[in-house]
């Protein structure tokens, strides 16, 4: 049987989609707070990596392939991260419209964590806080909306 | 019962002594790295597969072996001539990025764990600064090595392909991820 090597080419974007996500995820949610300690720079390589995921996550939406279930965490990573409302917004729907894909409810779990904590994040800050005080994990198992794993 | 089947495919892994496994045990293993994986980056599970994978204390299967013999692949397009050096380079590639995603969920896995044995102690400048360099050192490796290994081959040339992927080489590159492959690439990837 012949394999045209060409079918590998169109990982190419989902390998920088994940490539994109190791680098948000390293930068602001490895432990509770570690945003708030982050340099100007590394602010706007983070805003930037968000906006590119979600650019891509779009891309595998709009082609209705609701089988890429895995694009679900870096999607929801993304806009924990995002610092703004645009940005958190474009994440919730992405993660609606792959609502019923996988073999779970994780889809929509996931979502409604994302929503718990954006609705966190903003009343920290009308509190005069911080959005980055917000630690999803810590929420997720406070509020008994823990997604057993996002990759179902 | 998570953390119970993870350390029976655990040990599924470590019996290997790298022989060559059917395809049905190397899905099964490369799906237990993924989801380890990513319980872990959800604060969930012990992280035990992804620790070990990370630390080289077990390899997986490799899809080319189970889903290519040798002499079955042709290479069609502007590609290496050689399609072991082709395929060489993608494996490497997707190894290692799912390389990254483990050491990733092993070190959060590792900071949660500090982090719930520290806070009764307050604030710890030293711990900061450790991580912050343990966090610099995975960012600059993770760059150089996608920098090194991206397969050139892939980004210069079309993305409408229209055959499958075997289901062994896709689970590989779940960690890479798997788009669409009947999709149009609709945008453009930035330099990185």
């Amino acid at each position: 049987m012949a394999i045209v090597l060409s079918t590998l080419l169109t990982h190419d974007l989902q390998a920088f989609l994940q490539f994109n996500n190791i680098l948000v995820y390293l930068h602001t949610c490895m432990f509770p707070g570690q945003q708030l300690h982050n340099t100007p720079e590394s602010l706007n390589e983070i805003a930037h990596r968000c906006a590119t995921i979600l650019s891509l996550a779009s891309t595998v939406v709009e082609a209705q392939n609701f089988d890429q279930h895995h694009i679900v965490f870096p999607v929801f990573v993304a806009g924990v991260a995002a610092q703004d409302t645009d940005a958190k917004v474009h994440a919730i729907n992405l993660m609606r419209a792959m609502e019923g894909t996988g073999i779970s409810r994780n889809a929509t779990r996931s979502r409604e964590l994302l929503v718990a904590v954006c609705e966190e994040q903003r009343a920290r800050v009308m509190a005069g806080g911080h959005a980055s005080e917000v630690d999803w994990i810590a929420l997720a198992k406070s509020r008994g909306l823990g997604v057993v794993n996002f990759g179902l | 019962m998570w953390v119970q089947h993870i350390h029976h495919l655990l040990r599924i892994a470590h019996n290997r002594n790298g022989h060559a496994s059917g395809e049905l045990q190397a899905y099964l293993l490369w799906y237990a790295l993924y989801l380890d994986a990513q319980a872990c980056l959800g604060g969930n599970g012990a992280g035990d597969f992804a620790r070990a994978f990370a630390e080289d204390e077990i390899t997986l299967p490799d899809w080319r072996e189970t889903t290519y013999p040798a002499g079955t692949m042709a290479l069609q397009g502007s590609y290496p001539n050689d399609e072991s050096t082709a395929f060489a380079a993608v494996y490497r590639f997707s190894n290692g990025v799912c390389k990254f995603n483990a050491r990733l969920a092993t070190l959060a896995r590792r900071m949660r764990t500090e982090t719930s044995t520290q806070e009764h102690h307050g604030f710890d400048h030293h711990l900061l600064a450790a991580r912050q360099t343990a966090v610099s050192q995975l960012h600059n490796e993770l760059h150089d090595f996608w920098n090194r290994e991206y397969p050139s081959f892939l980004s210069r040339t079309s993305a409408h392909a229209g055959a499958h992927l075997p289901m062994l080489a896709r689970i590989a590159f779940e960690f890479v991820g798997n788009f669409p492959v009947d999709g149009h690439r609709a945008v453009h990837l930035a330099d990185t």
